[in-house]
């Protein structure tokens, strides 16, 4: 048995651990609120610019005109062709402490692959990574696939330059046609304890659902539909973007939260443990102690 | 019927509430009120003052580009950056203006220079738009006198 000087020692050592997260704990639930304030800030916008991206959508396909043989950058991100290079932007944290966060995430990315090599009938090889964060760099590093571009260190809130960046990474790859289809894939916010892995088509652009069979509105359009459509497309697709890492921010601290709070709670049972050995040992040491006493009493009768 | 105004961005909403009269920056044909009843719109809007008038009271808001959306007497700007004109901290852009002209002299590539040149216009607008803050409340103040 341990002598009561190394158990005291452990419980030492345990709640040394216990206080480094259980302040880490109370960080993350004030910057998940935070990260959560900010997602939910951002929807608004977002959802206005796809329902105003979907009305200007229909009416400039239906003013496209069709001898125009050389269709200018806007117009070629909504043009579906056929698939033979994927591309997936893979939204992660940059740090750890997470919990399960990002090997769920990327377990939903080879899940993905799997499914969009069997759909397109394409490679391994085939599929092309833009990496936000650096938990998904080290996996697609690790793993040998095909890396673009990285973002790393975007920090709590994202900036639009930032954002802007990867924007233009993404539909610079569709445009040179290195990429035929741009995915997404992010731990989305579900609530502070479930974060579910998902993904969303980047490009080509289609059209938001939902908005299409509403009454037609005849806009007037300053200066023009076409003006108004190639300044909303790169709005939209950064939207697209921000929407996903902001909330890529939010899951990040809750999954940390809860990591850490499960962490805190392990961390006290097991000094309890410990203080019950410790007790035991330290009883069991004074019986001894008592007995050789009581022996050595009984030889000098 | 009054107008329902709502001003967004990335960041959040800016405003909300009803007016009177809105004046906004059309990025080809300048300054433009809209008054109940307007014709459903959809403009580009470019950096510049939004003025929001409501009886008596005015609004100012800076706005750095983006979107406005007139139908039902429903007035949506989806703002590029926006700002109300008294929570302008002209120093603060005076000194992003500064340091964006910086970085444009040193940028090489095109697309950079671009960049340098729109965030240089836009704090530009910023500070004019709280100088014309500044202006209009001082003449407020000197005429309640």
């Amino acid at each position: 048995m341990a002598t009561a000087r190394e158990i005291k020692r452990r419980i030492r050592s345990v709640r040394n651990v216990s206080q480094i997260t259980r302040a880490l704990q109370m960080v993350a639930s004030t910057k998940m609120r935070r990260a959560q304030e900010r997602v939910q800030q951002s929807r608004p916008y977002a959802d206005e610019l796809r329902v105003l991206l979907a009305r200007l959508a229909k009416v400039s396909a239906e003013a496209d005109d069709p001898r125009d043989d050389e269709p200018d950058a806007d117009k070629r991100l909504l043009q579906a062709r056929p698939v033979k290079h994927v591309g997936i932007a893979l939204v992660t944290p940059d740090r750890g402490l997470s919990g399960s966060l990002t090997p769920n995430t990327i377990r939903y990315t080879l899940g993905l692959m799997n499914d969009l090599q069997k759909e397109y009938g394409i490679a391994r090889e085939d599929f092309r990574f833009i990496a936000v964060g650096k938990r998904g760099r080290d996996f697609v590093l690790r793993t040998h696939l095909q890396l673009l571009a990285e973002f790393t260190s975007l920090g709590d809130v994202p900036s639009s330059g930032d954002i802007r960046g990867i924007a233009r990474a993404v539909s610079d790859a569709f445009i040179d046609q290195s990429v035929d289809e741009w995915v997404l894939v992010y731990p989305k916010y579900i609530n502070p304890a479930i974060q579910r892995p998902s993904h969303l088509k980047l490009l080509p652009v289609t059209a938001p659902e939902g908005v299409a069979d509403e009454k037609q509105t005849d806009y007037f359009y300053e200066p023009s539909p076409a003006a108004i459509f190639s300044a909303l497309l790169p709005r939209y697709l950064e939207t697209l973007i921000l929407q996903p890492a902001l909330e890529t921010v939010a899951s990040f601290y809750s999954a940390q939260y809860v990591a850490m709070k499960n962490a805190t709670d392990n961390a006290k049972d097991l000094i309890d443990t410990l203080t019950l050995t410790y007790n035991k040992a330290r009883q069991a040491a004074i019986t001894n102690q008592i007995l050789e006493v009581v022996a050595g009493s009984g030889d000098n009768e | 019927m009054p107008l329902t105004v709502n001003i967004l961005t990335m960041a959040g909403q800016i405003f909300t509430g009803t007016a009177d009269e809105v004046t906004a920056t059309a990025q080809e044909d300048g300054q433009f009120g809209i008054l109940p009843g307007h014709a459903p719109l959809i403009s580009l809007l470019d950096i510049g003052p939004l003025h929001i008038k409501r009886q008596s009271h005015e609004d100012l808001i800076f706005v750095g580009g983006g979107f406005l959306e007139v139908l039902n007497d429903t007035i949506t700007v989806l703002a590029d950056d926006a700002e109300h004109a008294e929570n302008i901290d002209e120093a603060k852009a005076e000194d992003a203006r500064r340091r964006a002209q910086i970085d444009k002299e040193n940028a090489t590539e095109d697309i950079d220079i671009a960049i340098f040149q729109a965030e240089i216009e836009r704090s530009a607008g910023r500070i004019r738009v709280a100088e014309m803050y500044r202006v209009r409340s001082r003449r407020r103040t000197s005429s309640d006198e």
